[in-house]
């Protein structure tokens, strides 16, 4: 090699290297330095964990203490609902994965079939805690072949907040047991918004979506056969009787999109009457409508209970930090930090054995009006079964929601609605 | 150094006829080495694998059954692929030509001589290009928002009707247009600027000797002029307004990847990334790649074809 | 695989009627009215939307959601913009971008005028099909790849690392092209001939002559580069999956998806955060890259 050819190979090669080790500095992957060894009991400190949630799970607190406690640090990435889980799979398939990744039950099924990709929390005696959790919650995050890939969050028990000021307004009890006596189904339930509507010129709903994913979680079977082995989407009554309510709903909606920026807003501003909500939601409220304190109650909802979300705490296998990041899921959901959690957020617990304790059943939500939401879930959380949810479970009740939203938009009548949305869920789990 | 310069040093590099005497020499390939290495490796190879997978029931994290063309089959009778491939054209259409007309008729104003602050114009027309796309995305889904966004207040105080945006086929691809189109106007009539400037200014002499006002100058002259870079900036525009992704997937919030609630303005690179990256089918999801290669070779193709017509005109 | 959207692959390659390419005098226009309606609605159009994100950034969401909306700035933006470092670590995001960018501009110059030289300068066997298979794959969407990119990445081991980014992105067959293009125009033949008389090597001739005389060229290429790579979205948004490695676009985009601080003003703080350094380059360098821009379309 000319010494001319040796220097250009020397510029490039030193170019390379510059390049490398400004990019080694700054990737992501070396963030632990020693992996946890489970080995010996001694749990290491020192150690930073990545947590994946989608919005706000009502445990960050919790782990953040937790990490003081320990000496540790936790690191979260808060994603939308849906890319959330799509970064989950697409990290499971390249192996840069979180410590901790949330998994909420639409999608617990669809990673069930991925359960080789998490860590069998077995391995660090997730069984002996197992009776601490209602058994359908624990279900949802065991594997076909009984490796135990996630523990359970809270329990989305359904009920309904309203607004007692726009209640009073439109000439409308406000106290509970006056609400739940104006209607006993939920066609009595849309026939009130009507009215609400017609009085006050304002929305009494936020949207139709929220409504279907409502009676959707009353239904059993769900869309799916109660083996498994079957979808029903298309023939069962119950979730043709659930699109059929929401799409009523139309006409009282103030059609918003769920968990967008104009939902926030027109829930802070009190642009509609009624917010279906599982427990889960009244922290949501909260937070995003801090200044409607004491402007809100709640009662039980038309018939029935039913669950509405609530997740799994996942450990992906190649976390390093395997051992610390089940010490930290175990203590944060334990029956006593998930009683805290309740009174801090309202996220109900999945720890039956605080369904009888009076800390839970006595108590009241002072932004909701001192409403009794403990005894209000509790009862909520006693009626529920387990309904048998498919791995496509979340495709196909977005293409309902799509559906209903091409109603809002007059796209579509409701029976074209219905249709279209049978047509799109086939070709999306075709 | 070697003194003789006859025998050595610049290998192959092209010089008197008495040097021409080519050595077989490695030096050239030294010097192309480092870009066909990466772009082999990250650039072609990936592209010949796209047609591999593409013949596959491929799940990253699970089965990978080998179905020979089933995925294309399939394409061609999806409905959602000839949603999005329609979404795409008519995006591609809105947002190109009115872009180009109007960077034209900025360039032709630009282009005036007498104009002052003339630097600073041009660089007013290039902000937008330098804005990124996701921010670009942010502020006009906010401007595009139904209940609070500025168009909207626009239209009530002038006495029309709010428009959901997002909701209709029509109008939200307009309003993923004007993404596309705000970005990139002005950075065209700077290209056309270029042009303009190099037009003869005989042309014009002779059109005015022949009567011919500005606007008619305009017409006659200029744009027969221009026409090899309309050309050139139609087929970029084209390249890149087939795979149109970052804009409507901000547009849409929440249902992005599916470009809202009904499809309306889910484009072909949004539908790629929905069933590779949604739903995990990377068959699939490559065979909608490899008909997105083939959609964008034909219109440059066409393109190309167009311009040679025109330029033997 | 710069990203999916930008498009332009720089206009370089404008081909501009070839006669004249001196200006005319300016005799054929008087600035006429017509002139300045046009002139003002595009400046206005071109810069309310940023004046419009400062609005938005300074206000709060309340301020945001008002009917009519407001068009001043507010005096919320500090508070925004410490939501938008809450949310995510905005700095490491913007160093993040700095590295990718900066790296991919100039390893792309540097790449490219290596080949452009080797392809403009010297002979070789194969040349002539080489280089058409370059110019052949000028107009190809590559990004379009992607689904094998990713696979490949995954099995380098570099997803969540901006290796990921920063690697594929050192060679554009544009990029190569670009510069065979300037070497030949402003590179003469004679020079090289003189410079070999001298006895000088190959390699010097790259560094001492040709380098130096694609210098313009070069820089429009390396700020296309980095623009380019500023901006891409579509394969980072793929790759990158924490925090600390997102490049800001992702940043951005995280924002704008946290269900808990879906709030306009926050996100909008971020984007003038993202949008303010460049701004500030562009006001330093304006002159230079409308220039670019405009040489680029004369050239080749």
């Amino acid at each position: 090699m000319s010494t001319g050819r040796k220097k250009l190979a020397r510029a490039a090669a030193i170019f390379a290297a510059v390049a490398l080790t400004l990019t080694a500095c700054s990737s992501g992957g070396d963030k632990a330095s020693a992996p946890a060894s489970s080995a010996g009991g001694k749990l290491p400190t020192g150690q930073t964990l990545s947590v994946w949630t989608f919005g706000a799970t009502g445990l960050e607190d919790s782990m953040n203490k937790w990490a003081a406690d320990t000496g540790n640090k936790v690191e979260f990435k808060k994603s939308e609902f849906d890319p959330h889980h799509e970064q989950l799979l697409t990290a499971l398939a390249s192996g840069a994965v979180p410590d901790v990744a949330v998994v909420e039950t639409s999608y617990s099924s669809l990673f069930k079939q991925s359960a080789q990709y998490f860590t069998d929390l077995r391995d660090f005696g997730a069984d002996s805690i197992k009776s601490d959790y209602l058994d359908w919650r624990w279900a949802q995050g065991v594997a076909d072949d009984g490796r135990v890939f996630g523990l359970p969050t809270d329990v989305g028990g359904l009920a309904m907040a309203y607004r007692t000021d726009l209640f009073t307004a439109a000439g409308l009890p406000t106290d509970a047991p006056s609400v739940e006596k104006l209607w006993s189904s939920w066609e009595d339930f849309l026939k009130v918004g009507e009215e609400y509507k017609a009085k006050t010129g304002k929305s009494f709903l936020d949207s139709t979506g929220v409504l279907f994913q409502t009676l959707y979680n009353q239904s059993d079977p769900k869309l799916y056969s109660a083996d498994g082995k079957s979808l029903v989407y298309d023939t069962n009554p119950q979730i043709k009787h659930a699109f059929e309510i929401a799409a009523r709903g139309s006409s009282i909606s103030a059609k918003l999109g769920a968990f967008s920026p104009e939902w926030n807003t027109a829930m802070a501003k009190g642009d509609y009457a009624v917010q279906l909500a599982p427990a889960w939601m009244l922290n949501y409220i909260q937070g995003q409508a801090p200044e409607t304190s004491g402007k809100w109650s709640v009662a039980n909802l038309p018939v029935g209970g039913g669950n509405w979300g609530g997740s799994q705490l996942t450990i992906p296998k190649a976390s390093k930090n395997a051992a610390l990041a089940f010490d930290m899921i175990s203590k944060v959901l334990s029956p006593a930090n998930q009683l805290a959690v309740f009174k801090a957020t309202g996220n109900f617990p999945s720890t039956p054995s605080l369904y009888t304790d009076p800390a839970l059943t006595d108590y009241k939500s002072k932004f909701f009006s001192d409403a009794p939401v403990g005894i209000i879930y509790s009862e909520s959380a006693k009626k529920l079964k387990p309904v048998y949810e498919g791995p496509k479970e979340r495709q196909m009740m977005r293409e309902f929601g799509n559906a209903l939203g091409r109603i809002d938009t007059g796209d579509e009548t409701a029976a074209q609605a219905w249709d279209s949305a049978l047509a799109a869920v086939k070709l999306e789990i075709g | 150094m070697p003194s003789d310069t006859s025998t050595v040093t610049l290998n192959g590099v092209v010089g008197s006829p008495r040097r021409r005497r080519r050595r077989a020499s490695l030096t050239p390939y030294l010097y192309i080495a480092p870009f066909f290495l990466v772009f082999g490796v990250f650039g072609l190879f990936p592209l010949l694998y796209t047609a591999f997978i593409s013949l596959w029931d491929w799940n990253p994290i699970g089965d990978k059954t080998f179905i020979g063309f089933q995925n294309y089959t399939e394409l061609f009778a999806d409905p959602r692929f000839w949603n999005a491939a329609g979404n795409t054209l008519s995006i591609w259409a809105i947002s190109t030509i009115p872009q180009l007309i109007a960077a034209i008729v900025m360039a032709a104003v630009l282009n005036n001589a007498l104009l002052r602050a003339k630097t600073a114009f041009r660089m007013a027309v290039l902000v937008p290009n330098i804005t990124s796309v996701v921010a670009i995305g942010v502020i006009f889904t906010q401007l595009f928002g139904r209940d609070y966004g500025m168009i909207n207040w626009l239209l009530q105080s002038v006495g029309l009707d709010r428009i959901d945006w997002q909701a209709g086929r029509l109008s939200s691809q307009i309003a993923v247009s004007m993404m596309v189109m705000w970005r990139w106007t002005g950075y065209n009539a700077l290209i056309y600027l270029a042009a303009m400037q190099s037009i003869p200014s005989s042309l014009y002499e002779a059109a005015a000797i022949d009567g011919a006002n500005k606007v008619r100058q305009f017409l006659s002259v200029t744009i027969p002029q221009l026409r090899p870079t309309i050309i050139f900036t139609a087929i970029i525009s084209t390249i890149g307004g087939l795979q149109v992704f970052a804009e409507p997937l901000l547009f849409g919030g929440q249902g992005g990847t599916t470009g809202g609630a009904s499809r309306q303005f889910q484009t072909l690179a949004l539908f790629l990334y929905e069933q590779g990256f949604r739903n995990f089918k990377f068959g699939y999801g490559s065979a909608i790649a490899w008909a997105l290669f083939v959609i964008i070779a034909i219109a440059t193709v066409v393109n190309l074809k167009l311009s040679s017509r025109i330029a033997s005109e | 695989m710069t990203n999916l959207i930008a498009t332009s692959p720089p206009t370089a390659l404008a081909p501009v009627p070839a006669r004249a390419r001196r200006r005319r005098p300016a005799k054929h226009h008087r600035v006429g009215w017509f002139t300045y309606v046009v002139l003002g609605a595009t400046t206005f159009l071109s810069l309310f939307p940023i004046y419009w994100m400062f609005v938005i950034a300074s206000n709060d969401t309340s301020a945001i959601n008002n009917v009519p909306p407001v068009l001043i700035p507010g005096s919320n933006f500090m508070a925004n913009a410490r939501q938008v470092f809450d949310a995510v670590p905005f700095w490491r995001n913007l160093g993040n971008s700095l590295v990718v960018a900066g790296t991919i501009a100039v390893g792309q110059v540097f790449f490219s005028a290596l080949a452009g030289f080797a392809f403009a300068k010297l002979r070789f066997p194969g040349r002539n099909a080489l280089l058409v298979l370059v110019v052949g794959t000028m107009t190809v969407p590559l990004q379009l790849a992607v689904i094998p990119q990713f696979i490949l990445i995954t099995h380098i081991g570099w997803v969540n690392d901006l290796r990921a980014l920063i690697v594929p992105g050192l060679v554009t067959a544009f990029g190569v092209f670009w510069m065979r293009q300037a070497v030949d125009n402003s590179l003469p033949d004679e020079l090289i001939d003189a410079a070999r008389i001298d006895g000088a090597r190959t390699s010097r001739v790259f560094w001492s002559i040709a380098l130096p005389s694609i210098r313009p060229a070069a820089s429009v290429l390396g700020l296309f580069a980095f623009m380019g790579a500023w901006n891409d979205f579509f394969w980072p948004l793929i790759v990158l999956n924490s925090p600390e490695t997102f490049t800001v676009q992702v940043a951005l985009r995280q924002l704008q998806s946290q269900a808990y601080v879906t709030d306009y003003g926050v996100q909008m703080a971020g984007i003038v955060l993202a949008t303010v350094p460049l701004l500030l380059i562009f006001l330093l360098l304006g002159r230079q890259i409308v220039g670019g821009i405009m040489d680029g379309a004369l050239k080749s």
